[in-house]
């Protein structure tokens, strides 16, 4: 969510802060500034809004958090805000719009017809705020529609009164599926439940989230009907994600929004355009609330501090609470969310970061495998073998495979019933790159079916020389084996595993290994310890293969360099050219 | 004597403290050298008893370290395999990064546990405050095995959900795990990522204690001068919600690609357990508070061991130097 300094004014005026002291007092409130950006002249803030807050996908939900966070009055739009019976702008002789609500997934909506418009360009000042949201400009009444949809945080849409079979809009979860064009001209092929606005032909018009191109509003509009509405939120949310099209209203209409804030954004959209079009209001105002929230009312019994570990005054939470209108944030269901309001807008930065919970043991309910784990890993490394860890999904496939059924990397659908398979992979990528080879095990979860019940056990699988010739596991005319077994609760002694190791490396390429032959009269020791000192950071492996009297074989291995550049570097140390 | 016993308490593998036993209380060891000498003693019934004491508190020290895991390397599992003395191998860098944790927070009295990974709806979700249309599942597609029932676990916070219908509080916990999203692979993404999640809850466990904990916690793994902060942050699970962040190490806050611009960079989830998960565990949340938290290991081991692509880490081409080096 974009959020523009300047236009945040004309809801709180007395706004004194400046626009980073903002970003940053908002951050630590709930809305993280990831990005901040001056253009055109203007400072622009950019917030992740969570997805409980969709009250703040608007200027005037940030207005109001700021009001609360600073002390400072909310000026709403001067505009009065309407309903059906309170609208000014009903007249005697107008008619109600015949529209038809079928939906249950409908929370309220607002509709009127407006005639004889002058369809134009935008002016200035409406460009410039679309383009800082990248949106493009289309004409007068499409960027008053998205204008207001910013402001607020409530989409709305205009159709093309004349495109609209006797003004009849209906609002019904389709039956079967049927074509739609978008306003971008995307075909879409709608699911049965879908929410559609259509005609009385039962033609699809708009969906909750999207216009549609059959009724758009063009150069060539004389008259149009407005509408602003309200959904339950997992409609929209379902339909969006089935037709695989987001947009910025689908962005607000998935989430729980206030709807009693329709008449004053509803009220806000039409005075816009009667002001900018010289139309005429051409029908009383369409109001159906079928789904009117209960007056919440919550008691705070929970006292803030108990919750934040410092002292927050009663009478500031008390102020805190005074301030927030509940019943126009459908996220406050519970005296929990109030205990939240009161301490964020205290200040988490006021709680103290240094005292961590003491040291009590309470009581090891560390189960038993866990131990024996780390035993087990214990033993392996000091015996040598060295840890890998593999996919627990792969390609290979057993009579008590588990599948998954909608996994998108169709190349590993199926959960790993042994450790082998995957050890074995492992091998291959190391030959692969020509690393010596090396004792390795994994320690990990297998999973199969049986009796048609999903069951997943620890197990441990190694790969190294056989028991018998465990001092001659350089000799690779000794074939190396794989030994695999389940790793259960049963007892052993626990024992915790020695300090860790940092010798693990990403390999980006082949490793190389060149001999070398040198005659010199210094100690095995310490010509490693030089050489090991000149190869520098490519150096892999370094050793003595043969030495007698004062004459030297070394083997060197060197990685993640290429095969000329190790040969370079080879010659280079040894002095071989 | 004092010589011995320290020789004792200082053994650092079985295999010395073996030859050292052998030395004393062998066959031919001292002990029974000195017993053998007892006849020439001049007062040899004094030095019996003396020669008694000794041996018994030889044997006294010997039987303290063989029960003493944190000091003695020993092989007392039967693995089916048994090699010589070669060199020592490599832990995994997410092992070596989950055990510095679970260092940590065993030495605050912390237990480690663990959950199935095939996770049903509830414990994945439900028990979460996740319910069936809230918006929070957007967050994560999810590795279906039965849908809607069946899935691969999509964080480590359903440890958490196991852990409180299994356990009576209080208790302190933490749990490496492994999760499962339905992602494609790539340099930067995995379909498997590792989460390590913490639960306490107790009496009076307050926002003070998760920020005081989570603290030490950054401070141990990245140093005394990292910077974290606190801010509110929305998870079903928790309220109120915290979001911990740390200063970006390359601009330190001043904004730059790295940290795309904000300065910080995100760390994970935390918060007060909502009353809410409490009650669904029947655990009384008028009489029980917690806090939970729960980070991503994946990208903090990469940053350690320089390694630049997540495919690595699994299965991938990452190799340990030999440590002879």
């Amino acid at each position: 969510m974009k959020i523009i300094y300047s236009q945040l004014k004309q809801f709180l005026p007395d706004l004194k802060k400046d626009a980073k002291t903002i970003a940053n007092d908002l951050t630590w409130i709930g809305h993280f500034c990831d990005g901040f950006e001056e253009k055109d002249g203007e400072e622009i803030i950019s917030l992740e809004i969570r997805s409980n807050r969709g009250d703040c996908l608007g200027y005037l939900g940030i207005a109001r958090e700021l009001s609360i966070l600073y002390d400072i009055p909310l000026n709403l739009n001067p505009s009065i805000p309407a309903t059906a019976e309170t609208s000014p702008l009903n007249k005697g002789d107008l008619k109600l719009l015949p529209i038809k609500i079928l939906s249950p997934d409908v929370k309220r909506v607002q509709a009127i017809k407006i005639k004889n418009i002058n369809i134009d360009k935008s002016n200035d000042k409406i460009k410039k705020f679309l383009e800082l949201h990248e949106i493009n400009s289309i004409n007068n009444i499409v960027d008053f529609t998205n204008y207001i949809m910013f402001l607020y945080g409530i989409p709305c849409h205009a159709f093309d009164a004349d495109k609209v079979h006797n003004d009849q809009l209906i609002w019904q979860n389709i039956t079967k599926n049927t074509p739609f064009t978008t306003l971008d001209g995307t075909q879409l092929n709608l699911h049965p439940n879908t929410l559609v606005i259509t005609d009385k032909n039962q033609i699809p018009l708009c969906l909750s989230f999207i216009g549609g191109q059959n009724s758009a509003v063009t150069q060539n509009t004389k008259n149009i009907i407005l509408e602003m509405a309200i959904y339950n939120h997992s409609r929209v949310r379902v339909d969006s994600r089935q037709l695989k099209t987001t947009t910025e209203a689908s962005i607000r209409l998935d989430k729980e929004l206030d709807s009693s804030l329709v008449p004053t954004a509803f009220n806000h959209l039409i005075q816009l355009i009667l002001n900018d079009t010289n139309g005429n209001i051409d029908s009383n105002l369409f109001d159906s609330y079928p789904q009117k929230p209960q007056k919440k009312n919550i008691v705070l019994n929970i006292d803030p501090s108990d919750i934040a570990g410092i002292k927050i005054p009663n009478d500031f939470t008390q102020k805190i609470i005074s301030k927030i209108n509940i019943d126009s944030r459908p996220d406050i269901e519970s005296e929990i969310d109030l205990v939240e309001e009161a301490i964020r807008f205290y200040g988490f930065q006021k709680i103290p970061t240094d005292q961590p919970i003491n040291s009590k043991i309470i009581s090891d309910i560390t189960p038993q495998v866990l131990k024996n784990i780390e035993t087990l890993k214990s033993e392996l490394i000091t015996k040598g073998f060295s840890e890998v860890r593999t996919k627990p999904l792969t390609n290979k496939k057993y009579d008590n495979s588990i599948m998954t059924q909608n996994s998108i990397n169709s190349e590993y659908p199926y959960l790993r019933t042994n450790l082998t398979d995957s050890l074995k992979e492992q091998i291959d990528i190391y030959n692969r790159f020509k690393i010596p080879l090396t004792p390795i095990f994994e320690i990990g979860k297998i999973f199969y079916k049986e009796n048609d019940k999903y069951i997943e056990k620890y197990a441990l699988c190694t790969f190294g020389p056989p028991s018998c010739h465990c001092e001659e596991r350089r000799d690779e005319a000794i074939p190396w084996e794989f030994h695999e077994s389940i790793i259960d609760n049963s007892v052993k002694e626990y024992q915790k595993l020695p300090d860790i190791f940092f010798n693990a490396y990403e390999i980006t390429s082949q490793i190389i290994c060149l001999d070398a032959n040198l005659i010199s009269q210094k100690s095995e020791k310490e010509l490693i310890a030089f050489y090991k000192k000149e190869i520098g950071d490519i150096l892999w492996n370094i050793s003595v293969i043969d030495h007698y009297q004062n004459k030297y074989t070394f083997r060197v291995w060197y990685f993640n360099c290429d095969d000329k550049f190790a040969k370079q570097i080879h010659l280079k140390v040894f002095n071989l050219n | 004597m004092e010589d011995y016993l320290s020789k004792i308490k200082n053994c650092q593998n079985s295999q010395e403290l073996e030859k050292l036993r052998i030395e004393l209380l062998g066959r031919n060891g001292l002990i029974n050298k000195l017993f053998s000498e007892i006849k020439n003693h001049p007062d040899p019934k004094s030095r019996g008893i003396e020669l008694n004491k000794l041996k018994t508190d030889i044997e006294t020290a010997f039987s303290k370290k063989e029960k003493d895991p944190n000091k003695l390397v020993s092989c007392n599992l039967d693995l089916g395999i048994s090699f010589g003395s070669p060199k020592v191998g490599h832990l995994h860098p997410l092992t070596q990064t989950e055990n510095q944790l679970n260092k940590l927070f065993q030495s605050l009295g912390f237990s480690i546990y663990d959950s199935p990974q095939i996770e049903t709806d509830e414990f994945c979700f439900e028990r979460l405050n996740v319910p069936k249309d809230h918006p929070a599942r957007d967050m994560q597609d999810s590795i279906y095995i039965k849908e809607p029932e069946f899935l691969l676990r999509t964080q480590t916070s359903s440890i958490e959900a196991r852990l409180l219908s299994e356990q009576k509080p209080p208790f302190k916990v933490v749990a490496p795990g492994t999760c499962f999203r339905n992602e494609k692979v790539n340099k930067s993404n995995h379909f498997i990522l590792h989460q390590y999640q913490g639960v306490v809850v107790d009496k009076n466990v307050t926002l003070k204690d998760l920020f005081g904990t989570l603290n030490l916690m950054f401070k141990t793994l990245y140093g005394p001068d990292v910077v974290i902060r606190f801010r509110n942050k929305y998870y079903p699970e928790v309220e109120p919600g915290v979001g911990p962040d740390m200063q970006c190490f390359v601009c330190h806050g001043k904004g730059c690609p790295t940290c795309k611009g904000a300065g910080w960079i995100e760390m994970g989830g935390a918060g007060i357990i909502h009353p809410k998960v409490l009650k669904m565990a029947n655990i009384d949340p008028h009489q029980w508070k917690g806090f939970a938290f729960g980070l991503g290991l994946d990208r903090w081991t990469m940053a350690k061991f320089n390694i630049k692509d997540i495919r690595t880490l699994l299965g991938g081409n990452l190799a340990y130097k030999p440590n002879e080096l």
